[in-house]
């Protein structure tokens, strides 16, 4: 079941931070921005993918664990790739969404 | 040009002093705030427990103690991890509804501009521009959506004029050498007409029941030009380099004032304005603690070998590279983090990661306050940490645990450094300003008293009193209260405050951050927010 909500929000995650880093990019040449792009690539100063990973969480109501992922990882930001950014989305909703609700009973 | 005007407006001018702007009002420097400011109330107002910038506007805009709003610094520590280290501080972070999400709960119209804590931004009735966002993102920062392109189209605008460069400003924090002060100047005098621009197009445009707007320039400078604008310090400093930069800040302030001029002409006679400041400023000291080198030699602290020591009065890292990365962590149980917070964090034994037990936690906290209190100027043998805050006495709330352990006021209110060193106390390289707890509160319009000084009063206060003054009753769950001495007699008496009924829409309060914590400090803690009528 997790890997079906997984594999369902794949595409749309992907499509969603693809989204964000072409409009901050927008006035730049930085070629088409794929699932493999590497965020160092992107020509963005580190500081606005601090910016990115705190609107994927908001957007996906991961509070503050993408970041601290990342942390985990013990891997630069600008190393990642796009598509490593998504897997930790997926990663981290998952868990949220197998996590028992707390007060609907 | 919409029917609809301003009724309220408030200026927020990050740092702001008396000490300074009287000054600039003397010497007419700021002649519209010197005449405005004899028609209406004026005070000092009082800051947070730590009078830091994320910390302070976000009681204003909130009306709430920091330890319920939930943000204690630019950053949000995480310390409780085997590998402790810091996020960036956001929107989500604040707890409680704002001013501006009240405001719009009435179905009043409201615009915020460059105030901290509002990225990613909320949806409000009106618009947002948050403040402290890097030029390239701020396409996706602003509410609504539609609101940059309106922006983009403006002549004048220009995002890299308009956002803060983080490397800039952390570097210029730790000292800037003579020959980059004049840049740095005119890039803070350009940020403030870029903010102004907005603001004007704004109340012209789409005007909103409440317009604010936060000039920090006032800030910047002061941190490295305080000794040339105090006028008992400016005496002092007199070479052609210091005159010359003295005027560039006089410049900065004189455009200020004509900002401040028509946005007030602007919203019109009808409106009513205030002008508050997050904290106020003073001279740092001479001295330079680095608080983990105290920690280190009182046995609760490592350094990851070969960690550089120091040598220019630095307060943290140049960079992006966090002190974290510069501690032994299998050998540290006491931590200070972040300089801006001047706090220090005990790690909990846990999860197999370093640590104090429950039982030992306030032991070994005492024992740090106890010595804290001791660390003495080799010169005079005076203290150098006036007071060493528990975080229950500085940030009661039900967000307390997210608060360092420890918050120290140093004896100048300086911020300590996180830096390794060879003694726990540096002097100071440069003259540096500092934060002060005394901040300022200005006001005017119909209504207001004229010509009055009003008592010191809290920060906690304003939303309060701005909420009344927009004519809405105030949430039950405020921990401050509007202060009546700003309005008239026959005003006050004519417009008595409200309260809203029954449950209100603020993020319910809630006790389970509290679980981690031992039974013991579970008590302890309970115990203290029970005495402080935190709880019932």
């Amino acid at each position: 079941m997790k890997a079906q909500v997984n594999r369902d929000g794949y595409s749309e995650v992907l499509a969603y931070m693809i989204g964000v880093l072409q409009e901050i990019t927008a006035d730049w040449d930085v070629g088409e921005i794929t699932a493999d792009s590497r965020l160092a690539t992107l020509n963005l100063e580190s500081i606005n993918l601090v910016y990115l990973i705190a609107e994927l969480q908001q957007k996906y109501d991961l509070g503050q664990q993408l970041f601290l992922r990342i942390r985990a990882a013990d891997r630069p930001l600008a190393d990642l790739r796009v598509v490593d950014v998504v897997d930790l989305v997926l990663e981290l909703r998952g868990a949220c969404e197998n996590r028992p609700k707390e007060s609907s009973s | 040009m919409s029917d609809r005007r301003v009724e309220v407006v408030l200026i927020g001018l990050d740092g702001a002093t008396f000490t300074i702007l009287d000054a600039m009002m003397r010497d007419g420097v700021m002649p519209f705030m010197r005449d405005w400011s004899a028609t209406g109330v004026r005070a000092v107002l009082g800051s947070t427990a730590h009078p830091l910038t994320p910390i302070a506007w976000t009681t204003l805009m909130t009306g709430r103690h920091p330890g319920n709003h939930g943000v204690f610094d630019f950053v949000r520590v995480v310390a409780q991890e085997p590998q402790p280290s810091y996020v960036l501080g956001t929107s989500a972070d604040v707890r409680v509804e704002t001013l501006w999400a009240i405001a719009s709960r009435h179905s009043l119209r409201v615009s915020c501009l460059n105030f901290p804590c509002m990225f990613p931004p909320p949806a409000i009735n009106g618009f947002v521009v948050p403040g402290f966002v890097p030029w390239r993102y701020l396409s996706r920062a602003v509410y609504p959506r539609d609101l940059y392109r309106r922006l983009k189209s403006l002549p004048e605008f220009d995002p890299k004029e308009l956002a803060l460069d983080w490397d800039i400003e952390r570097k210029a924090l730790q000292g800037l050498p003579e020959n980059e002060f004049e840049e740095w100047i005119q890039f803070h005098t350009n940020r403030e007409a870029q903010w102004f621009s907005i603001a004007r197009f704004l109340m012209h445009e789409e005007p909103c029941d409440l317009t604010a707007i936060l000039f920090d320039g006032v800030d910047k400078l002061q941190h490295l030009c305080y000794h040339l604008l105090d006028p008992a310090l400016a005496l002092h400093h007199t070479s052609e380099w210091a005159q010359r930069v003295r005027g560039l800040c006089l410049d900065y302030f004189r455009q200020l004032d004509r900002f401040i001029g028509a946005i007030i002409d602007v919203a019109g006679r009808a409106a009513r304005v205030f002008i508050a400041s997050d904290h106020g400023f003073r001279a740092a000291g001479d001295q330079i603690f680095y608080a983990n080198v105290w920690l280190e030699q009182q046995g609760y602290f490592a350094w990851k070998e070969g960690t550089a020591v120091d040598q220019e009065g630095r307060l943290t890292l140049d960079g992006h590279a966090g002190p974290e990365t510069l501690i032994d962590w299998s050998r540290t149980v006491a931590f200070a983090m972040t300089a801006s917070s001047n706090g220090i964090w005990i790690r909990r034994k846990r999860n197999g990661q370093e640590g104090v037990s429950s039982e030992e936690y306030l032991r070994l906290r005492q024992r740090l306050i106890d010595g804290l209190q001791m660390v003495a100027d080799p010169a005079t043998g005076g203290r150098i940490i006036e007071r060493v805050m528990t975080r229950e006495e500085a940030f009661p709330g039900v967000a307390v645990e997210d608060a360092p352990d420890l918050t120290l006021v140093l004896r100048d209110h300086s911020f300590l450094s996180v830096l390794r060193a060879d003694v726990v106390l540096r002097r100071r390289r440069l003259p540096y300003g500092t934060h002060h707890p005394d901040g300022i509160f200005m006001a005017a319009g119909p209504g207001i008293r004229r010509g009055a000084e009003l008592a010191p009063f809290s920060i906690v206060d304003i939303t309060p009193t701005l909420l009344h003054t927009l004519g809405l009753p105030l949430p039950s769950d405020l921990d401050g209260a509007p202060n009546t001495a700003v309005f008239e007699a026959e005003w006050i008496a004519a417009h008595p405050v409200r309260h809203e009924q029954g449950p209100t829409a603020s993020v319910p309060l809630s006790l389970k951050s509290m679980s981690s914590l031992g039974t013991e400090v579970d008590e302890e803690v309970l115990r203290r927010l029970k005495a402080l009528g935190y709880l019932e």
